[in-house]
Protein backbone atom coordinates (compact mmCIF):
# COMPACT_ATOMS: atom_id res chain seq x y z
CA UNK A 1 0.00 0.00 0.00
CA UNK A 2 1.38 3.56 -0.63
CA UNK A 3 1.10 5.73 2.20
CA UNK A 4 1.86 9.72 2.36
CA UNK A 5 2.58 10.77 5.59
CA UNK A 6 3.40 14.29 7.05
CA UNK A 7 6.72 14.40 8.85
CA UNK A 8 8.07 17.45 10.89
CA UNK A 9 10.61 17.69 13.78
CA UNK A 10 10.97 21.27 14.64
CA UNK A 11 14.29 20.41 15.95
CA UNK A 12 15.41 19.41 13.05
CA UNK A 13 13.70 20.66 10.28
CA UNK A 14 12.82 24.16 8.94
CA UNK A 15 9.43 23.16 7.55
CA UNK A 16 7.42 20.18 7.31
CA UNK A 17 7.66 17.18 4.62
CA UNK A 18 5.64 14.47 3.18
CA UNK A 19 7.22 11.36 3.11
CA UNK A 20 6.39 8.30 0.10
CA UNK A 21 6.02 5.22 1.80
CA UNK A 22 5.27 1.54 0.43
CA UNK A 23 4.00 -0.96 3.03
CA UNK A 24 3.40 -4.20 2.55
CA UNK A 25 -0.18 -5.17 3.92
CA UNK A 26 -1.08 -8.58 5.63
CA UNK A 27 -3.95 -9.86 3.23
CA UNK A 28 -7.36 -10.91 3.57
CA UNK A 29 -8.01 -8.64 6.50
CA UNK A 30 -8.92 -5.21 7.04
CA UNK A 31 -6.42 -3.55 9.37
CA UNK A 32 -7.26 -0.41 11.36
CA UNK A 33 -4.84 3.18 10.22
CA UNK A 34 -3.53 2.53 13.87
CA UNK A 35 -2.55 -0.84 13.00
CA UNK A 36 -0.96 0.97 9.86
CA UNK A 37 0.60 3.47 11.98
CA UNK A 38 1.97 0.94 14.44
CA UNK A 39 3.59 -1.10 11.68
CA UNK A 40 5.63 2.09 10.32
CA UNK A 41 7.14 2.61 13.40
CA UNK A 42 8.30 -0.75 13.75
CA UNK A 43 10.44 0.50 10.84
CA UNK A 44 10.89 4.02 11.71
CA UNK A 45 10.54 4.70 15.62
CA UNK A 46 10.86 8.05 14.81
CA UNK A 47 7.06 8.68 13.52
CA UNK A 48 5.16 10.37 16.44
CA UNK A 49 1.68 10.22 17.41
CA UNK A 50 -0.36 9.89 20.35
CA UNK A 51 -2.41 6.49 20.95
CA UNK A 52 -3.40 4.65 24.22
CA UNK A 53 -6.31 2.37 24.04
CA UNK A 54 -6.87 1.49 20.42
CA UNK A 55 -10.46 1.23 20.93
CA UNK A 56 -11.98 4.46 20.39
CA UNK A 57 -12.55 4.99 23.93
CA UNK A 58 -9.32 7.69 24.89
CA UNK A 59 -9.32 10.20 21.90
CA UNK A 60 -5.76 10.09 21.87
CA UNK A 61 -5.36 9.85 17.79
CA UNK A 62 -7.26 12.07 15.99
CA UNK A 63 -5.82 12.83 12.85
CA UNK A 64 -6.78 13.20 9.38
CA UNK A 65 -6.75 10.47 6.71
CA UNK A 66 -7.25 11.33 3.22
CA UNK A 67 -8.88 14.55 3.85
CA UNK A 68 -11.05 13.84 6.80
CA UNK A 69 -10.79 14.22 10.59
CA UNK A 70 -11.42 10.69 12.92
CA UNK A 71 -9.39 8.72 15.11
CA UNK A 72 -6.64 5.94 13.71
CA UNK A 73 -7.85 2.89 15.84
CA UNK A 74 -11.48 2.54 14.60
CA UNK A 75 -11.27 3.49 11.08
CA UNK A 76 -10.57 0.39 8.53
CA UNK A 77 -7.83 1.09 6.08
CA UNK A 78 -10.86 0.43 3.32
CA UNK A 79 -12.42 3.45 4.20
CA UNK A 80 -10.18 5.81 5.00
CA UNK A 81 -8.33 4.89 1.73
CA UNK A 82 -10.80 3.48 -0.74
CA UNK A 83 -8.58 4.01 -3.77
CA UNK A 84 -5.33 2.32 -2.34
CA UNK A 85 -3.75 5.46 -1.15
CA UNK A 86 -3.73 6.64 2.52
CA UNK A 87 -2.86 10.28 3.27
CA UNK A 88 -2.33 10.71 7.07
CA UNK A 89 -1.96 14.10 8.11
CA UNK A 90 -2.25 15.98 11.89
CA UNK A 91 -5.47 17.56 12.87
CA UNK A 92 -5.74 20.88 10.52
CA UNK A 93 -5.88 23.78 12.39
CA UNK A 94 -3.95 23.33 15.62
CA UNK A 95 0.10 23.96 15.44
CA UNK A 96 2.25 21.08 15.19
CA UNK A 97 4.59 19.63 17.82
CA UNK A 98 5.91 16.61 15.75
CA UNK A 99 4.45 14.51 12.93
CA UNK A 100 0.61 13.73 13.83
CA UNK A 101 0.88 15.23 17.25
CA UNK A 102 -0.89 18.31 17.48
CA UNK A 103 -0.37 21.26 20.45
CA UNK A 104 -4.12 21.14 21.71
CA UNK A 105 -4.03 23.87 24.32
CA UNK A 106 -6.08 25.91 22.17
CA UNK A 107 -8.86 23.17 22.17
CA UNK A 108 -8.81 22.67 26.04
CA UNK A 109 -8.59 26.65 26.73
CA UNK A 110 -11.85 26.95 24.94
CA UNK A 111 -13.04 23.56 26.73
CA UNK A 112 -11.97 24.85 30.06
CA UNK A 113 -14.00 28.60 29.44
CA UNK A 114 -17.48 26.79 29.16
CA UNK A 115 -16.77 25.33 32.96
CA UNK A 116 -17.05 21.89 32.08
CA UNK A 117 -18.14 20.66 35.82
CA UNK A 118 -20.96 20.77 37.76
CA UNK A 119 -22.40 23.96 39.34
CA UNK A 120 -24.79 23.56 42.22
CA UNK A 121 -24.74 26.36 44.97
CA UNK A 122 -27.50 24.74 46.75
CA UNK A 123 -26.81 22.42 49.70
CA UNK A 124 -26.01 18.69 48.59
CA UNK A 125 -28.07 16.43 50.04
CA UNK A 126 -27.23 13.28 52.26
CA UNK A 127 -26.45 11.04 49.47
CA UNK A 128 -26.72 12.97 46.24
CA UNK A 129 -28.09 15.06 43.92
CA UNK A 130 -31.24 12.80 42.35
CA UNK A 131 -32.08 13.20 38.52
CA UNK A 132 -35.57 11.66 36.76
CA UNK A 133 -35.31 9.08 34.37
CA UNK A 134 -36.45 11.86 31.86
CA UNK A 135 -34.18 14.73 33.04
CA UNK A 136 -31.16 12.22 32.13
CA UNK A 137 -32.23 11.28 29.14
CA UNK A 138 -31.66 14.69 27.95
CA UNK A 139 -28.00 14.19 28.46
CA UNK A 140 -27.48 11.22 26.00
CA UNK A 141 -25.53 11.89 23.09
CA UNK A 142 -23.61 15.13 25.09
CA UNK A 143 -21.87 13.40 27.55
CA UNK A 144 -20.09 10.87 26.02
CA UNK A 145 -17.89 13.39 23.78
CA UNK A 146 -14.38 11.81 24.10
CA UNK A 147 -12.48 15.52 23.74
CA UNK A 148 -10.80 13.79 20.50
CA UNK A 149 -10.82 17.18 18.64
CA UNK A 150 -11.74 15.43 15.34
CA UNK A 151 -14.88 18.35 15.39
CA UNK A 152 -13.17 21.42 15.95
CA UNK A 153 -10.07 21.04 14.35
CA UNK A 154 -12.52 19.97 11.27
CA UNK A 155 -14.16 23.45 11.52
CA UNK A 156 -13.56 26.71 9.34
CA UNK A 157 -14.77 29.30 11.81
CA UNK A 158 -12.99 26.96 14.67
CA UNK A 159 -9.80 27.71 12.13
CA UNK A 160 -10.46 31.61 11.61
CA UNK A 161 -11.07 32.22 15.18
CA UNK A 162 -9.86 29.39 17.36
CA UNK A 163 -9.43 31.79 20.21
CA UNK A 164 -12.66 33.56 20.32
CA UNK A 165 -15.49 30.45 18.73
CA UNK A 166 -15.57 27.81 21.72
CA UNK A 167 -15.96 25.73 18.79
CA UNK A 168 -18.39 22.61 18.70
CA UNK A 169 -16.30 20.04 20.87
CA UNK A 170 -17.22 22.96 23.65
CA UNK A 171 -20.14 23.84 22.34
CA UNK A 172 -21.31 20.62 23.11
CA UNK A 173 -20.38 20.56 26.66
CA UNK A 174 -21.54 23.57 27.00
CA UNK A 175 -24.76 22.39 26.59
CA UNK A 176 -24.19 19.01 28.41
CA UNK A 177 -24.47 21.19 31.54
CA UNK A 178 -26.71 24.09 30.51
CA UNK A 179 -29.24 20.83 29.68
CA UNK A 180 -28.88 19.66 32.80
CA UNK A 181 -31.39 19.92 35.79
CA UNK A 182 -28.74 19.39 38.58
CA UNK A 183 -26.82 22.63 37.56
CA UNK A 184 -28.17 25.84 38.90
CA UNK A 185 -25.66 28.51 36.93
CA UNK A 186 -27.73 28.17 33.60
CA UNK A 187 -27.85 32.03 33.19
CA UNK A 188 -24.23 33.09 33.98
CA UNK A 189 -23.50 29.74 31.50
CA UNK A 190 -25.91 31.67 28.54
CA UNK A 191 -24.24 35.10 29.80
CA UNK A 192 -20.68 33.70 29.09
CA UNK A 193 -22.10 32.69 25.65
CA UNK A 194 -23.57 35.37 23.97
CA UNK A 195 -20.88 37.75 22.64
CA UNK A 196 -20.71 37.34 18.89
CA UNK A 197 -18.04 34.93 18.66
CA UNK A 198 -18.91 32.33 21.37
CA UNK A 199 -21.58 30.74 19.73
CA UNK A 200 -22.60 32.44 16.97
CA UNK A 201 -19.78 32.22 14.69
CA UNK A 202 -21.17 28.33 14.14
CA UNK A 203 -22.82 29.00 10.35
CA UNK A 204 -23.84 25.20 10.31
CA UNK A 205 -21.85 23.70 7.86
CA UNK A 206 -21.95 20.24 10.22
CA UNK A 207 -18.50 19.31 9.42
CA UNK A 208 -18.25 18.60 13.00
CA UNK A 209 -21.24 15.92 12.92
CA UNK A 210 -20.32 14.28 9.56
CA UNK A 211 -16.63 13.09 11.40
CA UNK A 212 -17.31 12.92 14.67
CA UNK A 213 -16.10 9.10 16.00
CA UNK A 214 -18.90 9.00 18.87
CA UNK A 215 -21.84 9.63 16.11
CA UNK A 216 -23.11 13.16 18.41
CA UNK A 217 -24.12 16.07 16.96
CA UNK A 218 -22.51 19.03 17.97
CA UNK A 219 -24.61 21.34 15.53
CA UNK A 220 -27.87 20.32 16.97
CA UNK A 221 -26.59 21.27 20.79
CA UNK A 222 -25.21 24.41 18.91
CA UNK A 223 -29.01 25.21 17.67
CA UNK A 224 -30.44 24.51 21.34
CA UNK A 225 -27.98 27.12 22.79
CA UNK A 226 -28.84 29.52 20.24
CA UNK A 227 -32.57 29.46 21.20
CA UNK A 228 -32.07 29.68 24.74
CA UNK A 229 -30.03 32.86 24.15
CA UNK A 230 -32.74 34.12 21.96
CA UNK A 231 -35.67 33.17 24.71
CA UNK A 232 -34.20 34.54 27.01
CA UNK A 233 -32.96 38.04 25.43
CA UNK A 234 -36.89 38.40 24.48
CA UNK B 1 4.26 2.94 52.51
CA UNK B 2 5.93 5.52 50.56
CA UNK B 3 4.27 8.89 52.14
CA UNK B 4 2.60 11.17 49.59
CA UNK B 5 2.52 8.49 47.16
CA UNK B 6 -1.00 7.78 46.02
CA UNK B 7 -1.98 4.99 43.49
CA UNK B 8 -5.93 4.02 42.57
CA UNK B 9 -6.99 1.97 40.16
CA UNK B 10 -6.22 -1.48 39.32
CA UNK B 11 -2.16 -0.50 39.68
CA UNK B 12 -2.61 -0.17 43.46
CA UNK B 13 -4.07 -3.72 43.49
CA UNK B 14 -6.45 -3.49 45.72
CA UNK B 15 -8.28 -6.53 44.43
CA UNK B 16 -11.75 -5.78 45.36
CA UNK B 17 -12.61 -8.54 42.64
CA UNK B 18 -10.46 -11.13 43.92
CA UNK B 19 -9.59 -13.85 40.49
CA UNK B 20 -12.43 -12.44 38.63
CA UNK B 21 -10.81 -9.99 36.26
CA UNK B 22 -14.04 -9.34 34.09
CA UNK B 23 -13.94 -5.88 31.39
CA UNK B 24 -15.85 -3.32 33.55
CA UNK B 25 -14.23 -4.60 37.08
CA UNK B 26 -11.73 -1.80 36.76
CA UNK B 27 -14.63 0.43 37.77
CA UNK B 28 -15.34 -0.27 41.03
CA UNK B 29 -11.53 0.67 41.83
CA UNK B 30 -11.68 3.66 40.21
CA UNK B 31 -14.56 5.21 41.56
CA UNK B 32 -14.57 3.78 44.70
CA UNK B 33 -11.06 4.17 45.52
CA UNK B 34 -10.31 7.36 42.98
CA UNK B 35 -13.21 8.85 45.18
CA UNK B 36 -11.37 7.40 48.80
CA UNK B 37 -8.08 8.67 47.97
CA UNK B 38 -9.00 12.20 46.72
CA UNK B 39 -11.28 12.01 50.11
CA UNK B 40 -7.62 10.88 51.91
CA UNK B 41 -5.86 13.56 49.66
CA UNK B 42 -7.68 16.85 50.71
CA UNK B 43 -8.04 16.03 54.65
CA UNK B 44 -3.53 15.07 54.61
CA UNK B 45 -2.80 18.24 52.30
CA UNK B 46 -4.89 20.15 54.87
CA UNK B 47 -2.81 18.55 57.50
CA UNK B 48 0.53 18.85 55.91
CA UNK B 49 1.52 15.60 53.98
CA UNK B 50 4.32 13.81 55.03
CA UNK B 51 6.08 12.97 51.45
CA UNK B 52 9.20 10.87 51.00
CA UNK B 53 11.37 12.85 48.63
CA UNK B 54 13.75 10.89 46.38
CA UNK B 55 17.26 9.87 47.67
CA UNK B 56 19.83 10.72 45.69
CA UNK B 57 20.33 7.11 44.89
CA UNK B 58 16.69 6.87 43.32
CA UNK B 59 17.64 10.02 41.08
CA UNK B 60 21.17 8.01 40.44
CA UNK B 61 18.82 5.05 39.79
CA UNK B 62 16.31 7.24 37.23
CA UNK B 63 18.82 9.05 35.20
CA UNK B 64 21.18 6.05 34.49
CA UNK B 65 18.17 4.03 32.76
CA UNK B 66 17.56 6.99 30.77
CA UNK B 67 21.17 6.95 29.53
CA UNK B 68 21.53 3.73 29.03
CA UNK B 69 19.09 4.32 26.40
CA UNK B 70 20.50 7.36 25.27
CA UNK B 71 23.85 5.95 24.90
CA UNK B 72 22.88 2.88 23.25
CA UNK B 73 24.25 2.78 19.22
CA UNK B 74 23.40 -1.03 18.54
CA UNK B 75 21.21 -3.60 19.13
CA UNK B 76 17.86 -5.05 18.98
CA UNK B 77 15.00 -2.69 18.07
CA UNK B 78 12.27 -2.12 20.68
CA UNK B 79 9.72 -3.04 18.72
CA UNK B 80 11.13 -6.65 17.97
CA UNK B 81 11.92 -6.93 21.90
CA UNK B 82 8.33 -6.12 22.79
CA UNK B 83 6.62 -8.34 19.84
CA UNK B 84 8.57 -10.76 21.71
CA UNK B 85 7.50 -10.05 25.06
CA UNK B 86 3.78 -9.98 24.01
CA UNK B 87 4.15 -13.62 22.41
CA UNK B 88 5.70 -15.31 25.19
CA UNK B 89 2.94 -13.87 27.96
CA UNK B 90 0.19 -14.31 25.15
CA UNK B 91 1.16 -18.10 24.50
CA UNK B 92 2.23 -19.41 28.20
CA UNK B 93 0.43 -16.68 30.66
CA UNK B 94 -2.67 -16.72 29.18
CA UNK B 95 -6.10 -18.04 30.97
CA UNK B 96 -5.20 -21.47 30.45
CA UNK B 97 -1.87 -22.44 31.43
CA UNK B 98 0.64 -25.19 32.21
CA UNK B 99 3.59 -25.59 35.11
CA UNK B 100 5.84 -26.87 32.32
CA UNK B 101 5.07 -24.16 29.62
CA UNK B 102 5.40 -21.16 32.41
CA UNK B 103 8.78 -22.60 34.12
CA UNK B 104 10.19 -22.37 30.33
CA UNK B 105 8.77 -19.20 29.28
CA UNK B 106 9.77 -18.04 32.56
CA UNK B 107 13.72 -19.07 31.82
CA UNK B 108 13.12 -16.90 28.19
CA UNK B 109 11.79 -14.00 30.15
CA UNK B 110 15.19 -14.14 31.91
CA UNK B 111 16.98 -14.07 28.15
CA UNK B 112 14.92 -11.17 27.01
CA UNK B 113 15.78 -9.45 30.32
CA UNK B 114 19.42 -9.57 29.35
CA UNK B 115 18.36 -8.75 25.52
CA UNK B 116 16.43 -5.63 26.19
CA UNK B 117 19.43 -4.35 28.88
CA UNK B 118 21.52 -3.74 25.38
CA UNK B 119 18.64 -2.86 23.18
CA UNK B 120 18.79 -0.15 20.96
CA UNK B 121 16.91 3.14 21.30
CA UNK B 122 17.09 4.60 16.94
CA UNK B 123 15.59 7.92 17.94
CA UNK B 124 17.15 9.83 20.37
CA UNK B 125 15.47 13.39 19.22
CA UNK B 126 14.22 15.32 21.95
CA UNK B 127 10.68 16.73 21.00
CA UNK B 128 7.94 14.07 21.98
CA UNK B 129 10.04 11.28 21.26
CA UNK B 130 7.04 8.62 21.81
CA UNK B 131 9.96 6.11 20.53
CA UNK B 132 12.32 6.96 24.25
CA UNK B 133 8.72 6.57 25.74
CA UNK B 134 7.99 2.94 24.45
CA UNK B 135 11.63 2.02 24.92
CA UNK B 136 11.59 2.84 29.11
CA UNK B 137 7.81 1.19 28.76
CA UNK B 138 9.40 -1.74 27.96
CA UNK B 139 11.46 -1.92 30.50
CA UNK B 140 8.28 -1.62 32.73
CA UNK B 141 6.22 -4.42 31.05
CA UNK B 142 9.38 -7.03 31.22
CA UNK B 143 9.04 -6.03 35.44
CA UNK B 144 4.83 -7.11 35.21
CA UNK B 145 5.19 -9.55 33.02
CA UNK B 146 8.13 -11.48 35.12
CA UNK B 147 5.86 -10.92 38.19
CA UNK B 148 2.95 -11.80 36.28
CA UNK B 149 4.67 -15.53 35.32
CA UNK B 150 6.42 -15.67 38.03
CA UNK B 151 3.54 -15.35 40.40
CA UNK B 152 1.40 -17.48 38.63
CA UNK B 153 4.11 -20.55 38.71
CA UNK B 154 4.02 -20.33 42.24
CA UNK B 155 0.03 -20.72 42.76
CA UNK B 156 -0.11 -24.37 41.86
CA UNK B 157 -3.84 -24.50 41.59
CA UNK B 158 -6.44 -23.50 39.46
CA UNK B 159 -9.20 -19.90 40.37
CA UNK B 160 -10.52 -17.68 38.35
CA UNK B 161 -8.95 -16.57 34.83
CA UNK B 162 -5.75 -18.75 35.87
CA UNK B 163 -6.57 -22.52 34.99
CA UNK B 164 -4.17 -24.42 34.84
CA UNK B 165 -3.70 -28.16 33.45
CA UNK B 166 -1.53 -29.46 35.95
CA UNK B 167 -3.56 -28.32 38.97
CA UNK B 168 -7.07 -28.20 37.77
CA UNK B 169 -8.83 -28.00 41.36
CA UNK B 170 -9.34 -24.74 43.52
CA UNK B 171 -7.22 -24.99 46.92
CA UNK B 172 -8.88 -22.63 49.56
CA UNK B 173 -6.71 -24.60 51.74
CA UNK B 174 -3.48 -22.81 50.64
CA UNK B 175 -4.12 -20.62 47.96
CA UNK B 176 -7.02 -18.31 49.25
CA UNK B 177 -4.89 -15.33 49.83
CA UNK B 178 -3.30 -12.56 47.73
CA UNK B 179 -0.33 -13.05 45.57
CA UNK B 180 2.72 -10.83 46.69
CA UNK B 181 5.55 -10.46 44.01
CA UNK B 182 8.93 -8.62 45.79
CA UNK B 183 11.58 -8.00 42.29
CA UNK B 184 14.41 -7.89 44.36
CA UNK B 185 15.45 -11.42 44.95
CA UNK B 186 12.43 -12.65 42.59
CA UNK B 187 10.16 -13.97 45.63
CA UNK B 188 6.54 -15.03 45.88
CA UNK B 189 4.90 -14.05 49.17
CA UNK B 190 1.00 -14.45 50.46
CA UNK B 191 -0.78 -12.00 51.85
CA UNK B 192 -4.28 -13.37 53.79
CA UNK B 193 -7.61 -11.58 51.68
CA UNK B 194 -9.94 -9.27 54.36
CA UNK B 195 -13.02 -11.30 55.25
CA UNK B 196 -13.95 -8.93 57.46
CA UNK B 197 -16.98 -6.61 55.89
CA UNK B 198 -18.61 -3.70 58.08
CA UNK B 199 -21.83 -3.87 56.51
CA UNK B 200 -22.37 -7.22 54.87
CA UNK B 201 -22.42 -10.45 56.33
CA UNK B 202 -19.42 -12.95 55.60
CA UNK B 203 -20.70 -15.77 53.59
CA UNK B 204 -18.40 -18.37 53.67
CA UNK B 205 -15.89 -18.52 50.49
CA UNK B 206 -16.92 -21.95 48.87
CA UNK B 207 -16.09 -23.54 44.68
CA UNK B 208 -18.39 -22.23 42.17
CA UNK B 209 -20.54 -24.55 40.83
CA UNK B 210 -22.92 -24.29 38.02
Amino acid sequence: MQISLYRFDPDTDESPRTDSLELDLPEGRDLMVLDVLELLKAEDPSIAYRRSCREGVCGSDGINMNGRNGLACITPVSEAAPRGKLTLRPLPGLPVVRDLVVDMSQFYRQYEKIKPWLVNDTAPPARERLQSPEDREKLNGLYECILCACCSTACPSFWWNPDKFVGPAGLLQAYRFLADSRDTATAERLAALEDPFSVFRCRGIMNCVSVCPKGLNPTRAIGKIRSMLLSQGI
Amino acid sequence: MVGGLYAIGEVACVSVHGANRLGGNSLLDLVVFGRAAGIHIEEAMRQGINRRGPSEADVDRATARLARWNGSESGESVAELKRELQRLMLMDFNVFRSGDNMRSSIGELAGLRERIAVAHLADKSRVFNTARLEALELDNLLEVAEATAIVAEARTESRGAHARDDYTERDDDNWLCHSLYFAPGKRVGKRSVNFAPQTVETFKPTERSY
